[in-house]
């Protein structure tokens, strides 16, 4: 038995028999007229039991003299739990209750993965905020929280505010950068999308096909890579970007290196990303555009020609309102991507340049702070604080581009 | 229904406790399965495996696994699996970080620690697994970051300068380094002494300070001291380097041109790194001669600051901790075993003994040339001390002040009471 790892297969038994469990119990109830909700609550309580229980006893068995099998047979063991309470469960008259059996038995298991799989690990994060936790040290008997991992409360937040410290410094630092770098990447997205949807509806119909695959291969292409590229072009002593400044008799400039080079008082390094992550990104907004173009009703700008607007004032009056709950959803998306940037900086400064980082935005202070410095509760507290930015700075768009009507 | 429910649950412990099953792990006391953890890198997971093979067939009871991870995964691994209790019986950690995992690790068993000769090691190498005087593991290398540098011949004769170089002071590499710089179009092309990537910067510092008779600790052990005459004097020399024109701190540092990459493309003439980075030339088949010299002092002895080495420890989990800590003695404590593993691996010994006896050192230099400058230095190293997290200190701290002040972007003043106030932050 040694040779099996049990946590894992622990883990397996848990998450495959929760889910049949809270799959079929529901289905089972509903033909016998009882509440679907009881069988799948039922049903995961013992596809979880069993599976650890009889999973264990199974491998444990079989292990002794068929060992290679063992782990195959151990995955029956949420079954013997299980097929008795279905079989067990006594039909009911017919309720006039409507039962949904269907519903409780899809809704469930998937409640369940979400639950474990992304409430559970944020509210762990969100708990972590609150302590000094490192993985290397073993803290209190719950959780490790407590002991050498103690309890530091709200001290994190204030560091973050008034703090004179390194860590604060930098997430004060990685703050102002991740602000400025959405900023920036909002309009210019939106600058380069709109007309250029505009355009592209404006062309024949083979070429728009054409048009659209064109810009939306970036999207489709590896963050990595194309952090990789853009590094080669912005590259100081052979890149494609000062190779052609030199021809031009201008001065090369090292682009992704030197923390002294600005420009309109932003670094050269936070405008090379910028570039990077608009190429990529910009032709998935594109896309929505003109499908949002496509299905504005041609009778409305029929109507505004024959009321003699051209081309401009149809643009600004028709196209544009019409598109608004299109460019609030885009808007919120791109915010939200670009407050989550971490690849193409990750890839082409780490960062930098300079000692407080050019480039450095706050995933990189959490992923720093988390997996380089081993901070777990210092990295869950920057986390927070994206998570509170990016929720603020959401429900204000959705404030500021909210419309009340359709067309 | 709950009545049924209860019955059910009835029999499940009947069950159970009918079945008298052993507790899972326990199983016969002659069988002992360990598995081991590494860093995925073949130069070291080669002689490891070669060294569990002779130790499982001296010792038939007794299987080792080796499990392999990427270095970035390994790190997240052991981070994740250490809190869970699931990590493996012995782990191969960097010595360095030996003491913030030590609550984590098993400590040398009492009948084996009384009678362990402590010295058998360079102490710059076993320092970094002794915390509050418990050892919880041994090293199989020395890792040195500073103390000798890679040379292009084909560039040094094309400058006409002598090769191999065999600099007496500072001012005889400079000049060499003056030689060998070429910039293009006002762009520099060939750095003639490249020091500026992360380890370089922060080992250089470090023996800038010792060997002009400084500590970058107080004498207690207990603060930092990075902001003496000693320190300052070693960043105004770095400065002086830059101002003589041989590097050009934008251009080369730890994310543009990193001097491994640079000395092997013919972009640094001279390349200050650890002797390790002379096996990289296998990815560069077409690349010249070279060779790894020794660099000037600044003072009268060549002391330098290491972080101890790569090494084995034993986890506090294992049920088979004293057979895990025999496996991890026989591996590095054994000379021959020791040889093996450096000759292959091309590391420095962390092991006295294959210094110490010519047969032993014979080898070793024949299986890697570039130890010949180095072996002579060994016993100047001194362990960089207990800190909770010398990559914050060395990476995110020493190394980006030092470039900023290297890049003009702060003085020497400003950086050491940058790195002096925020190094000794990380000590509360």
């Amino acid at each position: 038995m040694e040779a099996v790892n049990l946590e894992a297969y622990r883990l397996y038994w848990a998450m495959i028999w929760a889910v049949v469990g809270s799959t079929v119990t529901p289905l089972v109830f509903d033909r016998r007229n009882r509440n679907p909700w009881a069988g799948a609550l039922s049903g995961l309580s013992i596809g979880l039991v069993s599976g650890q229980i009889f999973g264990w006893l199974l491998m444990k068995l079989f292990f002794e003299f068929w060992s290679d099998v063992a782990p195959t047979v151990s995955f029956a063991g949420g079954l013997v739990l299980l097929i008795p309470w279905w079989l067990w469960v006594k039909p009911r008259p017919q309720s006039a209750r409507p039962q949904r059996g269907m519903v409780a038995g899809t809704i469930s298991p998937l409640l369940f993965y979400l639950l474990v799989l992304s409430v559970f690990p944020i509210l762990w994060a969100v708990l972590l905020a609150f302590f000094d936790y490192s993985p290397r040290r073993t803290g209190g008997p719950i959780l490790g929280l407590g002991g050498d991992n103690p309890f530091v409360g709200l001290d994190y937040f204030k560091e973050m505010a008034e703090g004179t410290t390194r860590d604060a410094r930098m997430f004060r630092n990685s703050l102002k950068n991740t602000i400025t770098f959405a900023m920036i990447v909002l309009p210019l997205n939106l600058l380069i999308t709109l007309p250029l949807a505009a355009l592209i509806e404006s062309v024949h119909e083979r070429l728009k096909t054409v048009f659209r695959a064109l810009y939306f291969l970036p999207v489709v292409t590896s963050s990595v890579g194309v952090a990789v590229m853009w590094g080669y072009i912005f590259n100081a002593q052979y890149g494609l970007l000062n190779s052609g400044l030199k021809q031009i008799n201008m001065t090369p400039v090292a682009w992704l290196q030197d923390p002294r080079v600005e420009y309109f008082g932003i670094p050269a390094a936070m405008l090379a990303v910028i570039v990077a992550y608009v190429w990529q990104d910009y032709g998935y907004n594109l896309v929505i555009y003109i499908a949002a173009l496509q299905g504005i009703p041609d009778t409305l700008k029929e109507a505004a020609r024959i009321d003699g607007a051209n081309g401009f004032q149809i643009f600004r009056h028709i196209t544009l309102p019409l598109l608004r709950p299109t460019i609030m959803i885009t808007s919120i998306l791109t915010m939200i991507s670009s407050f989550q940037v971490f690849d193409i900086i990750q890839v082409m400064t780490r960062g930098g340049p300079g000692r407080i980082g050019k480039t450095d935005v706050m995933l990189l202070e959490v992923y720093n702070s988390a997996f380089r410095y081993d901070k777990m509760g210092w990295a869950a507290a920057i986390s927070f604080v994206l998570f509170l930015l990016v929720m603020a700075v959401t429900v204000v768009q959705m404030r500021l581009l909210r419309s009340d009507w359709e067309y | 229904m709950v009545k049924r429910m209860v019955i059910l649950m009835t029999l499940v412990v009947m069950v159970l406790v009918g079945t008298n099953v052993t507790v899972p792990g326990a199983a016969a006391q002659d069988q002992v399965k360990l598995r081991l953890w590494a860093h995925q890198q073949a130069t070291f997971n080669d002689p490891l495996q070669v060294l569990i093979d002779a130790y499982t067939a001296e010792h038939p009871n007794v299987s080792i696994e080796m499990e392999t991870f990427e270095y970035n995964l390994y790190l997240q691994t052991l981070q994740t699996a250490m809190p869970a209790g699931d990590e493996a019986d012995i782990i191969e950690v960097f010595g360095s970080w030996t003491c913030s995992y030590a609550d984590r690790l098993a400590a040398m068993p009492e009948a084996a620690a009384a009678s362990f000769n402590r010295d058998m090691f360079f102490k710059a190498t076993l320092d970094g697994y002794i915390c509050d005087d418990t050892l919880y593991g041994l090293p199989f290398e020395f890792n040195m970051e500073y103390g000798a540098a890679l040379v292009n011949k084909g560039m040094f004769e094309a400058a006409g300068l002598n090769y191999p170089p065999a600099w007496t002071s500072w001012d005889e590499l400079i000049s060499d380094a003056k030689a060998l710089t070429k910039i293009t179009d006002g762009q520099m092309n060939v750095a003639g002494f490249h020091f500026t990537n992360q380890d370089a910067i922060v080992f250089m510092f470090l023996a800038g300070i010792l060997q002009r008779g400084g500590n970058f600790w107080n004498d207690d052990h207990t603060e930092f001291n990075f902001d003496s005459d000693e320190a300052r004097e070693t960043l105004e020399f770095m400065q002086h380097l830059v101002d003589e024109g041989v590097i050009d701190p934008v251009l080369y540092n730890d994310t543009a041109n990193w001097s491994g990459t640079a000395f092997f493309t013919n972009q640094a003439a001279i390349a200050l790194i650890g002797s390790w980075a002379t096996a990289l030339v296998v990815d560069y088949p077409d690349f010249g001669e070279f060779d790894y010299v020794p660099l000037p002092s600044f003072g009268d002895a060549p002391l330098f600051a290491a972080d101890s080495g790569w090494g084995l420890t034993a986890s506090k989990n294992s049920e088979h901790a004293d057979v895990a800590w025999d496996f991890i003695q026989f591996a590095t404590a054994n000379a021959d075993n020791a040889l093996m593993f450096n000759t292959a691996s091309g590391t420095i010994p962390a092991l006295r003994e294959l210094v110490d006896n010519e047969a032993y050192k014979a080898e070793l230099i024949e299986a890697n040339p570039a130890l010949e400058a180095v072996l002579p230095q060994l016993a100047s190293g001194s362990y960089i001390g207990e800190m909770p997290d010398r990559d914050l200190v060395f990476y995110s701290i020493i190394y980006p002040n030092v470039l900023d002040m290297l890049q003009e972007v702060q003085s020497v003043d400003d950086a050491l009471a940058f790195i002096n106030e925020d190094a000794n932050a990380t000590l509360e």
